[in-house]
């Protein structure tokens, strides 16, 4: 079984790519468990037909946290996708506490710890588990499936600007520190496009310069924004189309993968510098020194 | 002096909001202290030369002694000027290292040390303007809500459910902590973003909470490229209709006196009332 932790800046599209992954995967035959570490809990929606799972932290308040009384099917459930599909869709949420109190991260440490309690990996019979983990807050919570060696292999979601590139080298920091201690590495970086001038090669070259590459590229698209409207994949709607065709060739590139690396992040400075050479913007910073 | 917190969803364009907000006060002569709590401590990054240490990293290295601390280890002036004697002071809450540690605790520890460093008065603030990483709206993030330091709180989204759906629960830690603090809604500022319908989705949804839009960003390429250069609209191509509309906000948001406890709207009533002008 392989287990893997899809990151990247709030925005940019880590759901909506992680459940296209999930789909093609499921399509080529494997029995995935798709498991959403946010506690906006709408990960899994696109895979359940725009409905919004109940959460695992939800479902153990009410039960006063006894995990033991916690059944799978409260807290796990199967895609109505999983009918086009050779393998299965498993969908769960983590959820978190309600907007404004408590910590953002505990919803991801007790889902984690409730699948391993209920052996779902194993009852399951999965072949991949996939968590699609909130990118902005890297605090403790939501470092739990790279921290405690949940998930070996880590892949970014990234387009070309420079602020969610800045957010990606963050999280390579965080991946680079945890490899130490639990030895999780970065199987790549998914491009996804914003319609940048030279976005591609910006991101084949950030890519390299942090010590890994870009593992797909699915280019920005207008039927992507509908079908996340509808709460569909695009494989529902639009199979036959190069959209589709990254999404599949993307989670090929991902079960094939076995380049697996510590990344390097970089500092401020260096992204800054890097960025000017590679986009070809100049930057007006100095103008800001002068006050102007 | 006003306190002001900017929520929405991550990736909205909540830091070029608060950026261009913070110009415009100052273009009045105002002297406003933009604060950026978001462990990325990026929020500023339009306004000054380079990153600014954060409050939280100073605290650190003082080993958390409040009285080590001088206001100008923390509070970086933006070297842009201003008539009228306006300025723009930044600060970075910071939080914990990638991975480490609580997201929201630089939020706490950002707010303790202004407050203790008596900051406002100091620099004789006429503005704060908070701006605050919104996909979490955990504890830590929503303390200026939580504690009433934000007496408002504006929420920027653009008429993706995503994004809506994360005004909603803004609103909600807004309806939450109504008693205990007194920060209310100020109304939505919209980054549009290419959605079937955009202008009667955002529309119908402010009037759905109970609240107004002070202004509407159209997609631009434009604002995305003065980005990638560090700067904002009214440094990069102060003639455009982009700057204008920003300066349009920033008046609307001065003047604003119409503040409410917003409406709370669960999710499946969201989705349902959303998809209707999707499909």
């Amino acid at each position: 079984m392989r287990q893997l932790a899809i990151y990247g800046k709030g925005g940019i599209g880590k759901s909506m790519v992680s459940s296209h992954i999930t789909f093609a995967l499921a399509a080529k035959g494997l029995n995935v468990l798709h498991v959403g570490c946010d506690p906006k809990h709408d990960s899994t929606r696109l895979l359940l037909h725009g409905k919004m799972a109940p959460t695992v932290l939800g479902t153990l308040r009410k039960k006063n946290f006894n995990a033991a009384a916690l059944v799978r099917e409260e807290v796990i459930f199967e895609s109505p996708l999983t009918t086009e599909c050779a393998g299965t869709i498993y969908c769960a949420e983590s959820g978190g506490p309600e907007p404004g109190l408590g910590c953002g991260g505990k919803g991801v440490v007790e889902a984690i710890e409730a699948l391993k309690q209920l052996n779902v990996f194993k009852e399951l019979q999965l072949d991949v588990v996939l968590y699609d983990v909130l990118g902005d807050v890297v605090c403790g919570g939501f470092s739990m499936p790279i921290r405690e060696g949940h998930a070996e292999e880590i892949y970014i979601v990234t387009s070309g600007e420079l602020e969610v590139l800045f957010a990606a080298s963050n999280i390579c920091r965080a991946v680079a520190r945890f490899n130490a201690r639990a030895g999780a590495k970065l199987g790549g970086i998914i491009g996804n496009g914003r319609e940048l001038k030279n976005e591609k090669k910006i991101l084949s070259d950030f890519s390299r310069r942090i010590n890994s590459h870009m593992v797909g590229f699915i280019p920005y698209s207008e039927k992507i924004k509908e079908c996340s409207g509808k709460g569909i994949t695009l494989f529902q709607a639009y199979p036959d189309t190069p959209e589709c065709d990254a999404f599949r060739k993307l989670a090929d590139a991902i079960w094939t993968n076995t380049k697996l690396s510590v990344p390097k992040a970089f500092t401020f400075e260096e992204l800054h510098a890097w960025w000017a050479q590679s986009s070809g913007i100049t930057t007006k910073k100095q103008s800001i020194v002068e006050g102007a | 002096m006003r306190q002001i917190a900017l929520y929405g969803k991550g990736g909205i364009g909540k830091s070029t909001v608060a950026s261009h907000l913070s110009h415009t006060f100052a273009e009045r002569g105002m002297k406003v202290l933009q604060v950026g709590c978001s462990p990325k401590n990026d929020s500023t990054y339009l306004l000054l030369p380079d990153f600014p240490p954060t409050i939280l990293d100073i605290l650190r290295q003082r080993d958390f002694q409040y009285d080590d601390i001088e206001p100008a280890d923390i509070i970086v002036e933006s070297p842009l000027t201003f008539p009228n004697g306006g300025k723009i002071y930044c600060a970075e809450s910071g939080g914990p290292e990638p991975g480490v540690g609580c997201g929201g605790k630089g939020v706490v520890e950002a707010i303790e040390t202004l407050t203790r460093l008596d900051i406002f008065k100091t620099l004789a603030i006429d503005v704060v303007l908070y701006d605050i990483l919104g996909d979490v709206v955990c504890g830590g993030f929503s303390l200026p809500i939580r504690q009433g330091f934000a007496q408002e709180t504006y929420v920027v989204t653009s008429g993706e459910f995503e994004a809506l759906y994360q005004v909603t629960n803004v609103a909600k830690a807004i309806k939450r902590f109504e008693t205990r603090s007194g920060s209310k809604l100020g109304g939505i500022i919209v980054n549009l973003r290419r959605v079937k319908n955009e202008h009667q989705i955002v529309h119908d949804f402010a009037a759905k909470i109970g609240t107004h839009i002070l202004g509407i960003i159209p997609y631009s390429q434009m604002v995305k490229e003065c980005g990638g250069q560090g700067s904002t609209v009214f440094r990069g191509a102060p003639e455009s209709a982009e700057a204008q509309i920003y300066r349009d906000i920033g008046q609307r948001v001065f003047e604003n006196t119409d503040l409410v406890i917003p409406n709370t709207i669960e999710f499946e009533d969201l989705y349902a009332w959303w998809l209707h002008y999707i499909v």
